[in-house]
């Protein structure tokens, strides 16, 4: 309905737009038309006028044919009558030829004298008619008897002689009105095909693209400038929702499989550490019941059965630790400590912590640096076998840094930085700077193979 | 008669307690423990004992790879699960593995010694936790299963859906659900891969004519 009611909307607008020209170039066509029978009905009614009048003053002066040659015969084509003409200081065309009754010529224009004897009959009596002569010269002729009948005038305008602006504005305007019809005409068909048509065009398909998933075509119809650059402004666009979305996509990618690692870590945890010391509790309690047990045995299964129910809440204690340290909200420093001191008595590493005083960090920069440390130093003693391991905080003008510093065995970096290594699966780094990232801050990573490795954390 | 057994498990306190449990049985002689799986396929291979309890994971080599390793090899040692996991799948790969028996480590300690009697003898066991709630009648199924069923069982065993079982039997899709329902229902199980586990336990079928 909708569609229906747009496309009638083109269709109107359409016509409104051609309407105007169209009716220019059919009343140009008109006037033509009828400036010519106008044009024709003057010279005629001219020319009888002018026959008439001559018939009538050779009666009433002079009977002498000769008297008449104050009337000037014009035969010749002069351009500059017309604006005689115009301006009213020239003469009237016009040729006369005066015939006895047995059509002996007596006097007059000798051209036309030719025309009237070999026209004959076709010339008409009182009435103005046209004619071709032998040449294909146009004529208005007319024919009128002198009152006492001994004579015929004959009078002719020849349309070469028309005075020559009248007609040709006559002509001309209708002309130019006809042009200029003829020209919006195009314009109009020009705006239908380069504007128009492409802009629906590329409305019909921007309408049913599929934003973040489709990219409009960057050739279309031919269109003029400004709509090829809307076209191309709709594919940036397109490729920019394209993108955005598969940032989107890689991004919910990475937080699903990020859980499943944690989910498998924390399961494989439980299973490795408590699910086994529970079940190992479950056979020393069924060892210290069983049959044939003397009571010192049954005592030193009990103590046992202590000893790894101890091992087991020490493990679920680490796990909860490993999860959400509770001593993180205790300072930075505090939790640092903390972590330095876990993680070189659990491998056996010397770490050295030296956190500038009187910091006051908000807690999710605190948080940060905590996992950030916790990685590097992890990292540190995993993959780079380190024995040493230096964990500074200090703050100046730019912010505030962490440093981990080892003496391990390095590495190269890969040439996509960290999320080239996140590439070949390695997150702990991109992790590192993601954590830094979301709290504003940046990661810096300083490692050449054999020369240990310098993580810093800047956070302004 | 005493049973040569070894015993991997990576986990020292557990371990510690099976060791234990065995210790109390008289006729059982452990001479071999290992904490990894490589250790323990170079003490099958060395000590070449009559039953290898093994642990599913294991640093290193896995249980189910080890039972893998022995089938290859034929050496004349019998593969006996011993895990936390009790999901039926497990069951399955170890079997098909060529294990012979599924404990899980929470079980007493006469259920251990009983798995390892039984799968001593050359016979099948599975630990009632995984296969099934049904503890009364162990070793008869409650009700006959015709021999139509049974065909129906193996194939579903082998991982034919019930079209393709239904095209090999010549027989209607819907008498193949007929059946699979039956056979749920004198064994008493809950799935398909129950059915089976429980077919095994109760001698329905063969453990050779199943995987």
């Amino acid at each position: 309905m909708i569609k229906m009611r747009r496309k009638r909307h083109a269709f109107f607008l359409a016509l409104s737009i051609y309407l105007p020209p169209f009716c220019i170039m059919s009343l140009a066509a008109m006037d033509l038309i009828y400036s010519q029978v106008g044009v024709k009905s003057v010279v005629r009614s001219y020319v009888e006028n002018l026959t008439e009048y001559v018939a009538h003053t050779i009666d009433m002066g002079s009977s002498e044919p000769g008297m008449l040659m104050h009337i000037p015969p014009y035969a010749n084509h002069d351009w500059r009558l017309g604006i005689y003409n115009y301006l009213g200081i020239g003469r009237m065309p016009g040729l006369l030829a005066i015939v006895d009754e047995n059509n002996i010529p007596i006097f007059g224009s000798s051209k036309l004298m030719a025309l009237y004897i070999s026209s004959g009959e076709k010339f008409p009596m009182g009435s103005a008619k046209e004619l071709y002569d032998e040449n294909g010269e146009f004529f208005t002729v007319a024919v009128y008897p002198s009152y006492l009948g001994d004579y015929l005038v004959i009078g002719a305008v020849s349309w070469r002689d028309i005075p020559g602006f009248t007609k040709r504005a006559v002509y001309l305007w209708p002309i130019l009105m006809g042009s200029a019809g003829l020209w919006s005409a195009m314009s109009v068909w020009n705006l239908w095909q380069r504007v128009i048509i492409p802009l629906r065009n590329l409305e019909a398909e921007v309408s049913v693209l599929k934003w973040g998933e489709e990219i409009p075509a960057e050739e279309g119809p031919i269109a003029i400038y400004e709509l090829r650059r809307l076209r191309l402004t709709f594919v940036k666009v397109a490729r920019d929702a394209l993108k955005r979305v598969s940032i989107i996509r890689s991004c919910m990618r990475d937080m699903v499989s990020v859980q499943e690692t944690e989910r498998t870590k924390i399961s494989r945890e439980i299973h490795d550490g408590p699910l086994q010391d529970v079940t190992a509790l479950i056979q020393r309690i069924r060892l210290a019941r069983s049959e044939g047990c003397s009571p010192d045995e049954m005592n030193s299964e009990l103590d046992l059965a202590e000893k790894i129910a101890h091992v087991s809440v020490k493990e679920l204690r680490g796990l909860c630790d490993f999860l959400n340290p509770p001593w993180l909200e205790l300072g930075l420093e505090q939790a640092l400590t903390e972590l330095t001191e876990r993680l070189s008595a659990q491998y056996g590493v010397r770490v050295f912590l030296d956190v500038e005083e009187g910091l006051d960090l908000p807690e999710a920069v605190t948080l940060a640096f905590f996992r950030v440390a916790q990685e590097a130093v992890t990292n540190s003693v995993r993959h780079g076998e380190a024995k040493h391991i230096w964990v500074d905080v200090k703050s100046d003008e730019n912010g505030i840094e962490l440093c981990v510093q080892d003496d391990g065995h390095g590495f190269n970096m890969a040439d996509g930085g960290t999320a080239g290594l996140r590439a070949e699966g390695h997150r702990g780094l991109s992790n590192m700077e993601e954590r830094l990232t979301l709290v504003g801050g940046r990661l810096k990573v300083i490692s050449y193979p054999g020369e240990g490795t310098c993580i810093r954390g800047l956070v302004p | 008669m005493s049973i040569n057994l070894i015993l991997a498990d990576d986990h020292p306190l557990t371990r510690a307690g099976l060791m234990a449990y065995l210790a109390k049985e008289e006729d059982f002689n452990v001479i071999g423990e290992y904490a990894d799986g490589e250790s323990a396929w170079n003490g099958i291979k060395e000590l070449i004992p009559q039953v290898a309890l093994l642990d599913i994971r294991m640093p290193g080599l896995d249980g189910v790879t080890i039972t893998r390793k022995i089938k290859d090899l034929g050496l004349p040692v019998v593969p006996l699960m011993l895990t936390s996991y009790d999901a039926q799948q497990y069951v399955l790969s170890s079997l098909r593995a060529g294990a012979r028996g599924y404990v899980l480590k929470s079980s007493t300690a006469e259920t251990l010694s009983r798995a390892i009697r039984i799968v001593a003898r050359g016979g099948l066991y599975l630990d009632s936790e995984v296969a099934s709630t049904v503890e009364a009648g162990e070793g008869m199924p409650p009700e006959q299963i015709s021999a139509r069923e049974r065909e129906v069982l193996l194939l579903a065993a082998k991982g034919l859906s019930g079209k393709e079982i239904a095209s090999n039997l010549f027989i209607s899709e819907r008498t193949v659900q007929t059946h699979l329902a039956s056979i749920y229902d004198k064994l008493g199980a809950r799935n398909k891969t129950e059915s089976m586990l429980l077919a095994l336990k109760f001698g329905v079928v063969m453990l050779e004519e199943l995987l």
